[in-house]
């Protein structure tokens, strides 16, 4: 049964592979770490879902991670690990508060002056980790220059929106 | 520089997830979208208009259920297969690719950072010497926190004392197997520090490994698999205290 249910999920799993990774030969590397997940969890799977629904949350959250996690490895080889300590983790009330203020401010901006299609694909790259020809690849843009056409539009309007001058919305904003 | 990018990200990820109400991202796959009531359905695509995050995950769901519906002759995907139904029947994982420019630049680092912290500290720790033998399963050793979903970087990691143990040896890890903190201990609890901590990004799944050594060094527990994520406003049940 095992085998067969991986036999039927190959392909599947390697052509989703292939459009995250752009390549063959990530894209194995890819699928294999995919397929060693669902060895590793196949006892926890009770089947209160489908086989597909549960395979694509344990792909999405592998490619996600291994997006993020190569992000973050690139950061921390250049990083001063004195400056990376993220303020925001402040216990203070107020800056919480002020905190809270951006981010709504941020959401609504996001919301009133960014396309449908920008602002997905600003989420697709910024919170998932995922990389601008593969959101490309995923979303199937036909446009020259992909997905960074629409994130490079989305972070203008975004700062146009908070009106923030442009060195500073680059602070705010810096693409990858 | 890189603070602006870190933050930018947490900032925006905080932005799109400030929508109450958002299901879970693999209720986009068709099976699942089907399985569910109606009224349901209803309220989620209500939400789906209003949140951008969401409507980016049914996307990704859609590109997802397009791939797998494709039977179309591919060269690279019948590659993949090769590779995988070779790796299937492989007696171990195939050793992962390298990056030899970020070996090499994360070599020196280790390098320097060994150096310095042989300066500072002396002579190392003796290790413990590795044993085939493993007296406890992994459910012996039991992790208290972090554990699932956290509302915030752990300060502290805690697990169940095993009988006998002189020492134990905790890793927080990244997905892949990259170590991210490694620590010796003499009790079964130990503060996270403030530089790991602030390493630890949101929504991301890390794994912990504890083991348990006696006083000759020899293994005598291990922990069962278990992962945490920081995910702000979860329900906090687990360790996750600021």
């Amino acid at each position: 049964l095992l085998e067969e249910l991986y036999r039927r999920w190959y392909p599947r799993v390697a052509r989703f592979s292939l459009k995250i990774s752009g390549n063959r030969e990530a894209a194995a590397d890819l699928a294999q770490e995919v397929f060693l997940r669902v060895h590793e969890r196949l006892g926890s799977f009770r089947g209160e879902s489908a086989f597909s629904t549960w395979l694509y949350a344990v792909m999405r959250s592998v490619a996600i991670n291994r997006g993020l996690a190569a992000r973050r490895r690139r950061e921390w080889l250049v990083a001063d690990p004195d400056r990376t300590r993220p303020d925001e983790r402040s216990d203070d009330p107020t800056r919480l508060l002020e905190h809270n203020d951006e981010l709504r401010l941020l959401r609504q901006t996001i919301q009133r002056e960014l396309e449908p299609l920008e602002a997905r694909v600003l989420y697709l790259h910024y919170v998932d980790g995922l990389t601008l020809p593969a959101i490309t690849r995923l979303l199937e843009l036909t446009n020259k220059s992909g997905a960074k056409a629409y994130v490079v539009s989305g972070k203008r309007k975004l700062r146009r929106g908070l009106a923030l001058p442009e060195a500073s919305g680059r602070a705010v904003l810096r693409s990858t | 520089v890189i603070v602006a990018r870190r933050s930018a990200r947490r900032t925006l990820a905080r932005a799109y997830a400030s929508v109450p109400g958002c299901p879970r991202p693999e209720v986009f796959v068709a099976a699942a979208w089907a399985a569910l009531d109606p009224d349901e359905r209803r309220r989620i695509e209500s939400h789906v208009d209003d949140c951008p995050a969401c409507a980016a995950e049914r996307d990704l769901a859609r590109s997802f259920e397009s791939a797998a519906a494709s039977d179309a002759a591919d060269p690279d995907v019948e590659w993949i297969v090769a590779e995988l139904e070779r790796a299937r029947f492989a007696p171990q994982r195939r050793r992962p690719r390298v990056d030899w420019r970020w070996a090499s630049a994360a070599a020196l680092v280790l390098v320097a950072l060994g150096a310095a912290l042989a300066l500072r500290q002396g002579p190392p720790p003796l290790a413990h010497p590795t044993s085939q033998r493993v007296v406890l399963r992994g459910a012996a050793l039991e992790l208290f926190a972090p554990r699932g979903d956290v509302a915030a970087a752990p300060a502290e990691l805690r697990f169940g004392a095993v009988p006998g143990a002189a020492s134990y040896r905790v890793k927080i890890l990244e997905v892949d197997d990259t170590v991210l903190w490694e620590q010796e201990l003499a009790a079964p609890q130990a503060p996270i520090p403030d530089d790991v901590r602030a390493r630890l990004g949101e929504a991301v799944t890390y794994r912990i490994q504890v083991e348990a050594f006696d006083a000759n060094g020899a293994r005598i527990g291990v922990s069962a698999p278990a992962a945490f994520r920081v995910v702000p406003g979860a329900a906090d049940v687990a360790g996750g205290t600021p």
